[in-house]
């Protein structure tokens, strides 16, 4: 792992709604009953305690614009952060109502689009690493060296700061012991102060296992995805998912060995899913197999 | 779509240059040579660098993260604390450079050149040496999960006190290579058609 103060990003994590269903969400998108819209305070906290971060502010949901005071907030990122420091994620929602608002504000380079009409994967991300993996060592050193740690971001969620985003999700799917304290500096912090955020997020994440990736279900408008998960996590998610309730799910009940790893490793390039980077839906419009207009089937 | 540069260095040679703590990401570098100079704390990050010559550089602490290069020579340079986390090398060459704490974190390195130092205390985790020829190598004390090489020609390589978690050597020609057994290597792979000694 690394220490956040090395991340290229640290996200600022407005809302974890989304209009989309995709398989295997890393914002767990379609299990939570009810979900989160950071308030404009904690917005300005959250990009106040940034202060001094080498990398950028990533403004990121679930879909940002799902947030209804999402014009405040991109407000507060233009009047705190400097334009080469902000970028935004979106997948898309009501675009051409809103690229005016995007170009205003972000470089074409920093605003990351993916609307999922395009053939996608996912990285399996709720199946608990001690349902599967024999070897206990390994399970460690595969936690210790996980992509997602290693080459995506931080985040800020209405719950506190979080040494990973996907962390930073189970922790409120999982109703976990939160984040840091959003003070200046929280992300100047060494990985010993987030050991707790470790214990309760890692253990129940499949981010670090080398599994087979499995199709994003284009966000849903193929029609219901499934999360792949295991046997413990199913029991604790049986009463509070919607999307485990609804059906929405497939167990992986099988334990790997060290070979079966290795096996599986090689062509496991989880960070490099997508081919192609699209900074807008005209980007997008070379890779799509669908209508980013086409109905999401699954709800 | 590509962010045009303000920095940009073409056709120049830069001799006693002091860098020390120059902000200047997204630089565009190409045709120069730098001699004796200072790059202290200095912030390069998403640069592209092309036919580019550093000799007797000093990158201590230097920030060139998810940079590219292309045709570029280190030589006798100093790396230490340095980021090139993300970057990639093309036909490029490290020649007796110090390297100590350097993050090659995620680093492809492709068709090039490595020779005579050796590689202390390194993330080289994700690291990837494709076509490329390592020669008289030393990587000591290493962190290189899921390190990978393929199709590299390693001769008189020695891993020692290294992690080599799921690493993979594909198709490699070796000779004089030593993975020693100080070395963590819960699982990995090996497959070389064209086995040396």
């Amino acid at each position: 792992m690394r220490d956040l103060a090395e991340m290229h990003t640290i996200h600022v994590e407005v809302t974890n709604a989304c209009h989309l269903r995709c398989a295997n969400c890393t914002r767990h998108v379609g299990h939570h009953k009810k979900p989160f819209f950071m308030d404009l305070e904690t917005v300005e906290r959250a990009i106040d305690s940034l202060e001094g971060f080498p990398g950028r502010v990533g403004l990121m949901g679930g879909e940002p614009f799902m947030h209804p005071q999402i014009k405040e907030i991109i407000e507060i990122f233009a009047k705190k952060t400097e334009r080469r420091k902000r970028h935004i994620w979106t997948a898309g929602f009501k675009w051409e109502e809103n690229k005016d608002l995007i170009y205003e504000h972000f470089d074409e380079d920093y605003i990351t689009y993916n609307d999922h009409t395009a053939p996608g994967k996912h990285q399996p991300l709720l199946v608990a690493i001690d349902d599967v993996v024999e070897d206990k060592e390994l399970a460690d050193e595969l936690i210790n060296n996980c992509w997602v740690q290693e080459q995506w971001s931080a985040s800020i969620t209405p719950k506190g700061g979080f040494f990973c985003e996907v962390a930073a999700s189970l922790d409120y799917l999982l109703d976990g012991p939160g984040g840091v304290p959003i003070e200046k500096g929280w992300w100047k912090q060494s990985l010993d102060a987030f050991k707790n955020q470790m214990a309760t997020s890692c253990r129940k994440c499949s981010a670090p296992i080398p599994l087979p990736h499995e199709s994003d279900g284009f966000g849903g408008r193929t029609g219901p995805t499934k999360d792949t998960i295991s046997k413990s996590n199913y029991e604790i998610l049986k009463e509070r998912s919607l999307k485990v309730q609804k059906g929405n799910y497939k167990i992986l009940n099988t334990k790997f060995t060290n070979e079966d790893i290795i096996k599986n490793s090689f062509s496991w390039t989880p960070s490099r899913y997508r081919d192609f980077i699209s900074h807008s839906s005209e980007d997008s419009s070379k890779h799509r197999l669908l209508s980013p207009e086409t109905k999401i089937k699954a709800r | 779509m590509e962010k045009k540069s303000k920095h940009i260095f073409e056709g120049k040679i830069y001799t006693d240059e002091n860098f020390k703590e120059a902000v200047k990401n997204f630089s565009f570098i190409s045709k120069c040579k730098f001699i004796n100079c200072d790059f202290t704390f200095a912030y390069f990050k998403e640069a592209k660098v092309f036919e580019t010559e550093f000799e007797n550089c000093n990158f201590y602490k230097t920030h060139w993260e998810a940079s590219g290069f292309k045709d570029v020579i280190f030589k006798n340079c100093t790396f230490e604390g340095t980021f090139y986390s993300s970057s990639k090398f093309i036909n490029s060459h490290f020649k007796e450079c110090y390297i100590n704490s350097v993050k090659f974190r995620g680093t492809h390195f492709k068709e090039s050149l490595i020779e005579n130092l050796e590689i202390l205390k390194s993330e080289m985790s994700r690291s990837i040496f494709e076509n490329s020829k390592l020669n008289k190598i030393t990587f000591s004390k290493c962190k290189m999960f899921m390190f990978m090489c393929l199709n590299a020609n390693l001769s008189e390589v020695e891993f020692k006190d290294s992690n080599l978690t799921l690493s993979k050597f594909l198709d490699c020609e070796k000779k004089n290579t030593v993975i020693h057994e100080t070395n963590k290597q819960l699982c990995m792979f090996v497959k070389n058609n064209k086995v040396g000694s």
